[in-house]
């Protein structure tokens, strides 16, 4: 049994890694608690369910859904969180900002979709297992696996490697000096924002296909809540922190629900949360170097 | 010229910090400002950066009115800038720092510009991959000044690069300095080191509160005997 929950714990880990490391991403850079992170891809996993049963291809659903988080996180970067930005404004603001569009994605979905609970499956081979040696792997769990690998990857490659990771990095550490460096500060943010819905909602997507349901307030309680977690966990500001958290949550929300207790689980794992964040106040991995030196 | 400012106003929250100053920067030059803190050398440079705008007046650079362009356009133009605090990327490495400096460069010579810079400052050479932040003071501005460098500006703007760093530190950055005064860079040097600054400069500008109150040649300042009271400790 350890070996067959530990396969469900890593596919759940593994979800939980994207959400978090799509909001990592943008508290990395600007610091901002970003509660609208899981509202706004819920309106891509709902945009992803619709085309899907419109057009009934499930790689044209996963790219209008991400597209669709992609292009709300743009608007609102623009319109709701840049003027505070260059204006000044505390830290606190956009954040309160930011809670309001989470409400009002809610309030969008269940205007559009309603507030029921739906079944989501877009036949990633959910109900398809084969056996290893007495295990049973789905078709899905190494879907998941091979998607979440592949865009923690490609993301990191995409920071480490290439310039205009670089210049993220840069911008997380300080605006005005990266300006010096000739980067657009303002639209590197912006694509910031873009690439943190779209790893995000990839996340979302595969959440939704994992527990096979979607409904208006998955975003909030799976999502945004998850990558704090995660992140605090992992140590605030730090990729690897974000992933490595992501996982530890997983395994252990899915060990807690095979051993211990499914209903209890909460009370469990944010106990443990609790307990653990006092002996480590700074997460799993903490930033080596202050902000500002 | 290669910079004109002319009249320049600069007001933070309705409160001018420069009141109308002038001044020009000649190709090739080492142009330094010198004055005490509060007199406004900060806000001049961030002014010209694209930072600060200007209530009044106008910087010419090359020929253009850059008055209102963005900062990361005005990098593009050809000027850069080492800020006061040196302000290194303190979590990339050291080789990082210099890669960010060429971030506005598409040709191919990053590389051999890096290691040319590494063989100047055979210090930076041994860190290359270590994270900037655990430089010293002095590490930390050779390392910005490279940063620079590495856009391939036509005018290098220093920011008080002698701030906070020991007297022997201190003869290192000017060392530094005139090696990108040697290799024909334009600079526009802003500095209470007023000796050193001298030194080094081709011609000065005395800033107080926010007015230019004496502009000579270099030398002729480091000997006047109102510069030597006020900023040269009555040497």
């Amino acid at each position: 049994m350890f070996f067959q929950v530990l396969i469900n714990a890593i596919s759940v880990g593994s979800v939980y890694a994207l959400i978090a490391l799509g909001y990592n991403f943008v508290y990395g850079i600007l610091e901002q608690l970003n509660f609208a992170h899981g509202d706004v891809y819920a309106v891509g996993c709902f945009v992803t369910y619709t085309v899907y049963l419109a057009a009934g291809n499930v790689f044209v659903a996963m790219i209008a859904g991400i597209a669709s988080a992609v292009l709300i996180n743009l608007i609102v970067e623009r319109f709701a969180y840049r003027p505070l930005r260059i204006k000044g404004a505390n830290r606190i603001a956009p954040t309160i900002s930011a809670v309001g569009i989470a409400y009002i994605m809610r309030n969008g979905i269940q205007l559009i979709w309603g507030p029921q609970t739906y079944r989501f499956d877009l036949n990633m081979g959910g109900d398809r297992s084969f056996q290893v040696g007495g295990l049973y792997i789905g078709i899905l769990q190494i879907w998941i696996l091979a998607i979440a690998i592949a865009v923690m990857v490609g993301v990191s490659i995409l920071l480490k490697k290439t310039k205009w990771g670089q210049a993220i990095i840069g911008v997380s550490q300080s605006l005005p000096t990266s300006e010096l460096m000739g980067i657009d500060v303002n639209r590197n943010i912006a694509l910031v924002y873009a690439l943190g819905g779209a790893v995000g909602a990839i996340g979302g997507i595969l959440f939704c296909s994992y527990y096979g349901f979607i409904y208006m307030g998955i975003g909030f309680a799976y999502g945004t809540m998850k990558a704090w977690m995660a992140t605090v966990l992992g140590g605030i500001g730090s990729t690897k922190g974000a992933i490595i958290g992501a996982m530890c949550l997983g395994i252990l929300e899915t060990f807690v629900s095979a051993y211990i207790s499914t209903a209890n689980k909460d009370i469990i794992v944010w106990g443990v949360f609790i307990l653990f964040i006092l002996v480590r106040p700074k997460g799993l991995f903490p930033a080596e170097i202050a902000e500002k030196v | 010229m290669l910079l004109d400012v002319k009249d320049l106003v600069v007001k933070y929250n309705q409160i001018p910090a420069l009141k109308g100053i002038s001044l020009s920067v000649e190709e090739g030059k080492v142009t330094t400002l010198l004055g005490s803190n509060g007199a406004g050398k900060s806000t001049l440079l961030k002014t010209i950066s694209g930072v600060l705008k200007p209530s009044e007046g106008e910087i010419i650079y090359l020929g253009r009115r850059i008055n209102n362009e963005s900062g990361h356009d005005i990098v593009k133009m050809g000027i850069a800038q080492c800020p006061e605090g040196r302000k290194v990327f303190p979590r990339q490495t050291v080789y990082e720092n210099l890669k960010m400096g060429a971030y506005i460069r598409k040709d191919k010579e990053v590389e051999s510009d890096i290691e040319k810079y590494f063989k100047q400052f055979p210090i930076l050479q041994e860190r290359r991959n270590q994270k900037a932040g655990f430089l010293s003071g002095g590490e930390q501005q050779m390392l910005v000044i490279c940063r620079a460098l590495m856009s391939r500006p036509k005018l290098l703007m220093l920011d008080e690069p002698s701030m906070g760093l020991a007297p022997i530190i201190v003869k290192e950055v000017f060392n530094a300095i005139r090696m990108v005064k040697e290799s024909g860079t334009t600079i526009l040097l802003i500095e209470q080191n007023a000796k050193q600054a001298l030194q080094v400069a081709d011609y000065g500008y005395i800033l107080e509160v926010g007015r230019i109150t004496i502009a000579d040649d270099a030398d002729a300042l480091l000997h006047s005997d109102t510069v030597q009271k006020a900023y040269l400790g009555g040497a």
